[in-house]
């Protein structure tokens, strides 16, 4: 078979096995967050709610059926591509959710890319000097970027850069004093994305970092290193050419998952940024008990996940043609 | 275009690295614009029909009501201009303003006071259900003057008739449609100061200067801002680096409020009419509870003194009575349950709870784990009773729980929660101890301790029927004498909030009886 036919294949595979986890994680997600004995329309209402208020709440959004009919209402809508009402915003659950997508994926994306680079090249740098000083700071800087909380990680960099030095935004997407267009616009975006994609970048970057460094380590051990070597091929053209791209199988793995991680792990630092993104809008659903909105946070996430999943296979799969067999 | 080069500098921050002048101050504002924070997204921007923090933070800078009332507790005209009340206590005549405009361009007229306050104030508002209970009619005189004829007297008509409660809405956008889904709970058209352009879910909220407003020279601002921050050292942070001018009540953490009034531009503003305060309610339903012995040794075992001094030292004010001083009402001759451990053991025993190898009996305490400030009273109370033999389950619940679990379904002993008492007791401490507020099923923030009192209960309509100040105090000195000596719930302490604001960027902000009710109308820019 011809490697676009495999990979189509492949990915046709994937598709049909995602479909019963998707449909998992709906009936699950729906049952369990119905079984808190909590009921939104009490949170919307506030002190001492009109119980004419809290029947309408509940009416309108099937509150008052069983279980199994809720779901029933549910699944035949989402079929249709309907995730329902937030029950909170009083707006459709895809509108909400497509509008703060692109803003977590600008974060955890630009974030990813930036921690790859970076990441790859200390990893390289440490696995050709095993055991060496430089190997230890590396080692011992990315085991220090992963142990440290995110939200302690955001608190210290604003305290740091924006309330010390005043150099940069400490909240939100773009400034609240001005309104700014074209080049000054975008200097301001970037200006409010340094500090959470900073946070973002020092997590990152250390399980990059050691797992590639790891990977990089196996590989230089490998035959065909040594054939590389034998041949007279210099030191950088071993690391980069020939060691690197099979190291990178793992690099593109643990990216994989950690894309899936991301879209939920990003809620503390957008959280402390105020960075108005998808893990928050996560976030504040659970506490509000909006349903519809969870659930459809869930049904997204879980697709993005796999999606990510076949992405990094077929990623895998041109770095390593053994997998695609 | 061009890029000025000390512009692009300044503005990518290089070139102001060692200036004491923050960044954000330096993009002096051609629009002028006030910059605050929500703590969330608000749900409704509506502050006619819920009493949910964020809802009143993000509409009342949208809409007015009759009247308002200032950091001291006294009231002012807001949409009417004068008004006259009834010998009787039991008619009040709002003389209204001339040229008022909704939003939209529509004329404000009595019509819509007379729509709001029957359809909606009296009957979805959480507490204008309460105040206005005994509204039985509004009449429209003529376009300018409407006459609010009660069932019986009712002497806080004037503190109840602000924004908290009694924001009026257009008749002509929520007459003959179901208020809780009229989409204007989201698109807010008010005659307030400010009117809602865009709302930015996660974001902010952008208010635009309303030119019609009826005040000459309000508002001063073009514009005004509330970010969405989640996060209170965030929003400090915030506050401090400049990027935004204030932060209300709420959105202040009160932990921070002694260290942000040093910081050099920043001055706060106290208020306290709405008279927040901690309640420890005690479920009479409960065997032990049910015994007044018991709740007295509590309340005497308790060591409320220290709870103020750790939790909020410095913003804490000491309860005693039901009713908490900053009120007008508030008696001055109750006695304080004093810290006496030994008493407290002595009342135990005498109730029948003798103390078998040191412990007595065990106690569920809920209380909002959101709430750091209860958390601490939780734990120091646990100590405290434990002095006495008293043994504490400690439960912190999410705030949707404690909603169900222990007020609604009741499963509780003790829960330690905040209240807005105020503005006046009528409004926020009634609520408490009238029998007549026992719902079933029961409803959060009302006479959740199951306290029935006959003589309480028959004291409350007649300080309703008090038509001279000094009988209706009266009445009330009676009231709280009796709930104090019963003990139903123990007061744990009353604070005052702060606001804080940059001082260098805006004045007269935050003179209003509870901050989070701020309509930023007569904030002016430095």
């Amino acid at each position: 078979m011809h490697a676009p036919a495999r990979l189509a294949m492949s990915i046709g595979r994937r598709l049909l096995m995602a479909a019963p986890v998707v449909m998992a994680i709906v009936v699950l997600t729906f049952v369990l967050i119905r079984l808190s004995p909590t009921d939104p329309a009490v949170l919307l209402a506030g002190d001492a709610p009109a119980p004419e208020f809290l029947e309408k709440i509940r009416a309108q959004y099937h509150l008052d059926e069983s279980i199994a009919k809720q779901l029933a209402i549910y699944v035949g809508s989402a079929l249709q591509g309907d995730l329902g009402t937030s029950i909170y915003f009083r707006k459709p659950v895809t509108e909400l959710i497509l509008a703060h997508a692109p803003v977590t994926f600008l974060l955890t994306l630009t974030s990813l890319v930036i921690a790859s680079a970076i990441g790859v090249s200390l990893a390289v740098l440490a696995a050709s000097r095993p055991g060496t000083g430089t190997d230890t700071a590396v080692t011992a800087l990315s085991l220090a970027g992963y142990s440290m909380p995110a939200f302690w990680i955001g608190q210290l960099l604003i305290l740091s850069f924006a309330v010390w030095l005043g150099w940069l935004p400490s909240n939100g997407m773009g400034s609240a004093r001005e309104t700014f267009e074209g080049f000054e616009w975008f200097v301001d975006r970037v200006r409010h994305m340094v500090l959470p994609v900073t946070s973002l970048v020092l997590f990152e970057l250390a399980i990059i970092t050691r797992f590639t460094r790891a990977a990089m380590v196996q590989a230089l051990r490998q035959d065909y290193v040594a054939v590389a070597h034998a041949k007279g091929a210099s030191q950088t053209r071993v690391l980069w050419r020939h060691a690197l791209p099979n190291a990178l199988v793992t690099t593109v793995t643990v990216l994989g998952l950690e894309f899936g991680f991301l879209l939920a792990g990003s809620v503390v630092t957008e959280i402390v940024f105020g960075w108005p993104g998808l893990g928050r809008l996560f976030f504040d659903a659970i506490f509000r008990r909006d349903f519809p909105l969870l659930t459809g946070c869930f049904i997204f996430t879980s697709v993005m996940v796999v999606l990510a999943n076949m992405v990094t296979d077929a990623v895998v799969s041109v770095l390593d043609p053994r997998t695609a067999r | 275009m061009t890029i000025d080069r000390r512009l692009f500098l300044k503005r990518t921050g290089s070139g102001i690295a060692l200036s004491t002048v923050s960044l954000n101050e330096v993009f002096a504002q051609k629009t002028k614009r006030l910059i605050g924070a929500i703590e969330e997204d608000p749900a409704s921007i509506n502050p006619a029909l819920t009493t949910v923090i964020s809802s009143f933070t993000a509409g009342c800078p949208v809409y007015s009501a009759l009247t308002w009332m200032d950091a001291k507790g006294d009231v002012h005209p807001d949409l009417a201009e004068s008004w006259e009340v009834a010998a009787d206590n039991k008619s009040y005549t709002f003389r209204l303003r001339q040229n008022v405009k909704w939003h939209d361009g529509a004329p404000f007229s009595a019509e819509d006071v007379k729509f709001s306050l029957e359809n909606i104030t009296r009957k979805l508002h959480p507490w204008g259900r309460n105040a206005f209970a005994a509204l039985s009619v509004v009449d429209v005189v003529d376009p300018r003057t409407v006459v609010l004829r009660f069932e019986r007297p009712n002497p806080f008509v004037l503190s109840a008739s602000t924004v908290s409660i009694a924001a009026i809405l257009p008749k002509h956008l929520w007459a003959n449609q179901d208020p809780v889904q009229n989409p204007h709970n989201r698109k807010p058209v008010g005659t307030g100061p400010f009117i809602l352009v865009d709302n930015k879910v996660g974001d902010r909220l952008v208010y635009r200067r309303n030119p019609n407003f009826y005040i000459p020279g309000q508002p001063a601002f073009d514009e005004l801002v509330l970010r969405v921050m989640p996060d209170g050292a965030a929003r400090v942070a915030a506050l401090e680096n400049g990027e935004i001018d204030m932060l209300n009540t709420f959105a202040l953490p009160t932990t921070e409020v002694r260290r942000v009034s040093r910081l050099p531009n920043i001055k706060i503003a106290s208020t306290g009419q709405a008279a927040p305060t901690y309640l420890c309610t005690f479920n009479l339903r409960s065997p032990q509870l049910a015994k007044v012995q018991v709740r007295h040794a509590l309340a005497h075992a308790i060591d409320r003194g220290f709870i103020r001094n750790t939790v909020m030292p410095g913003l804490a004010d000491p309860v005693i009575g039901p009713v908490p001083s900053v009120l007008k009402l508030a008696s001055k001759n109750v006695a304080d349950y004093a810290l006496d451990v030994e008493r407290a053991k002595r009342l135990l025993d005498e109730a029948g709870f003798k103390a078998v190898d040191g412990r007595r009996f065990n106690l569920r305490l809920l209380f909002p784990n959101s709430d750091t400030r209860a958390v601490r009273m939780a734990d120091i109370v646990r100590q405290n009773l434990m002095t006495v033999g008293i043994s504490t389950d400690i439960v912190p619940m999410e705030r949707a729980l404690l909603m169900q679990k222990g007020y609604s379904d009741g499963e509780f002993d003790l829960i330690i929660d905040s209240y807005l008492l105020g503005p006046d007791p009528a409004i926020g401490v009634e609520r408490l101890y009238n029998s007549a507020s026992i719902f079933t099923p029961a409803r959060p923030f009302t006479n959740n301790s199951g306290y029935r009192n006959a003589e309480v209960d028959k004291l409350f309509e007649q300080e309703k029927q008090a038509v001279d100040p000094e009988k209706r105090k009266a009445v009330y000195e009676l009231i709280q004498q009796k709930i104090w000596a019963d003990l139903p719930i123990l007061p744990l302490f009353s604070y005052r909030g702060a606001e804080a604001y940059n001082a260098r960027m805006v004045s007269g902000v935050f003179d209003v009886a509870d901050g989070s009710k701020e309509s930023f109308a007569r904030a002016r820019p430095v």
